[in-house]
């Protein structure tokens, strides 16, 4: 195997858990040496597309003796899979949607969907990186995020190509942050985390929502945007307990979503929750068709676990 | 306790003596008349998961090429599991060539 190869194979192996590089790498990356003839340069599709499956039944598997640290990582890198998933599917809706208009992926600003599955896959890539480099990307992430705030100040504030100017977003967004935080303070899979990893993290949606909310006064208050922060704070708090509940920083936008469909169909008896049309209530529960999926072979995998060592 | 199928064959690759990994994903498409081929992903997988349960675990270590070679032993247990899951195979089939047999005869309902 050619060096080009084995550090290519090496950083798909770095989405392994810790624990299981150290009983597994060497001898994975030896296997992988073997399997390969000394031609090939880049990872054969099957072997990648195996590894990819093996980071995520092997992060998606409740360990016995795990330390919340392993929680933590396994949860965040959980997370930001599945943000990518629903940024790819808002993007393929989108498509879907104009081509029955016949006009092929037309939007206001079809660019920034493209960025924003962009910046999620940075953001992604970026986790087996070094400190520095999660650092700045979390930081773009950040910064990003609080940019859509400004799109409704046209004027004021032209907003550039790169900045999704779709406020139904803000929940993906905040659970982006939230990752983006957690990204900053992971440091040996976050067994270190210090004091101030739980409280940033907690607070990190409240200024894009508040940001949103002052930006777009006229259509969206205060009352709207709560249930958003409230569902996303929970959702960090119990993320330390179990991966799974990690995937809740970015399905934040489930419960709500069904909420705002039950407003449409009940015609305004919850008058806390979102009042929007039809269509974008449907285009949010498209987005979080691969959340509930991926939660739910998160489950039944957790569960086989389970059986596997029941005596 | 059900093993899903590269696990089953993993165990029975084992019988005969320790392997290592590529050893073991080489054995398994030799018994099983390459039907069944092993993605390394899925090979390491299946490791971790029935180390964990005690079916097989680690019996030493080579350096070849100054790479680590871990090689892995079946477990008294994982025979035993091994042995009950050809059992249940076993009887499947029983089950399915007995249902032939009789779709096969003429006037027999299907």
């Amino acid at each position: 195997m050619n060096r080009d190869l084995e550090r290519r194979y090496r950083r798909m192996l770095a989405w392994y858990p810790e624990d299981f590089r150290a009983e597994h790498e060497a001898a994975m990356l030896d296997c992988l040496h073997e399997a390969s003839p000394p031609s090939r340069r880049w990872p054969a599709p099957r072997e990648g597309a195996s590894l990819l499956a093996g980071v995520i039944r092997a992060r998606g598997r409740a360990r016995v003796g795990s330390s919340s640290g392993d929680v933590w990582a396994s949860g965040l890198r959980i997370g930001a899979f599945l943000a990518l998933g629903i940024q790819m599917a808002l993007c393929v809706q989108r498509w879907n949607y104009d081509w029955s208009h016949r006009a092929v992926f037309l939007t206001d600003k079809p660019q920034s969907q493209l960025m924003n599955l962009v910046w999620t896959a940075a953001l992604i890539a970026a986790l087996p990186l070094g400190r520095r480099v999660r650092l700045a990307a979390a930081w773009a992430a950040a910064v990003m995020a609080c940019l859509t705030a400004l799109y409704s100040f046209p004027e004021q504030f032209p907003s550039p190509f790169f900045v999704n100017g779709v406020w139904r977003l803000l929940p993906l967004v905040a659970g982006l942050v939230v990752p983006a935080v957690l990204v900053v303070h992971l440091r040996r899979g976050l067994e270190s985390h210090n004091r101030w990893t739980l409280p940033m993290a907690l607070v990190a949606p409240v200024p894009v929502a508040l940001g949103v909310v002052v930006a777009d006064a006229g259509t969206i208050d205060v009352v709207q945007v709560i249930p958003y922060v409230v569902l996303i704070t929970i959702a960090v708090a119990l993320a330390p307990l179990d991966p799974r509940l990690a995937i809740a920083c970015t399905v934040a936008v489930l419960p709500l979503a069904l909420l705002e469909l039950g407003q449409e169909l009940r015609s305004g008896v919850l008058p806390w929750a979102y009042s929007v049309a039809n269509v974008e209530a449907t285009e949010i529960l498209t987005a979080v068709a691969p959340f509930i999926i991926l939660a739910g072979v998160s489950f039944s995998r957790a569960r086989a676990w389970q059986r596997l060592h029941s005596p | 306790m059900a093993l899903q199928q590269p696990a089953v064959f993993v165990l029975a690759s084992l019988l005969d003596g320790p392997l290592h990994g590529y050893g073991i994903k080489q054995r398994c498409e030799e018994i099983s008349g390459g039907r069944v081929r092993l993605a390394i992903g899925t090979l390491y997988g299946a490791i971790d998961r029935l180390g964990d349960a005690g079916l097989l675990e680690f019996d030493h270590e080579d350096i070849v090429e100054g790479r680590a070679r871990r090689y892995y032993r079946i477990t008294t247990k994982g025979r035993e599991a091994v042995a009950s899951e050809a059992t249940a195979m076993s009887q499947a089939a029983d089950i399915i060539h007995a249902r032939l047999r009789l779709s096969a005869v003429p006037g027999a309902s299907p």
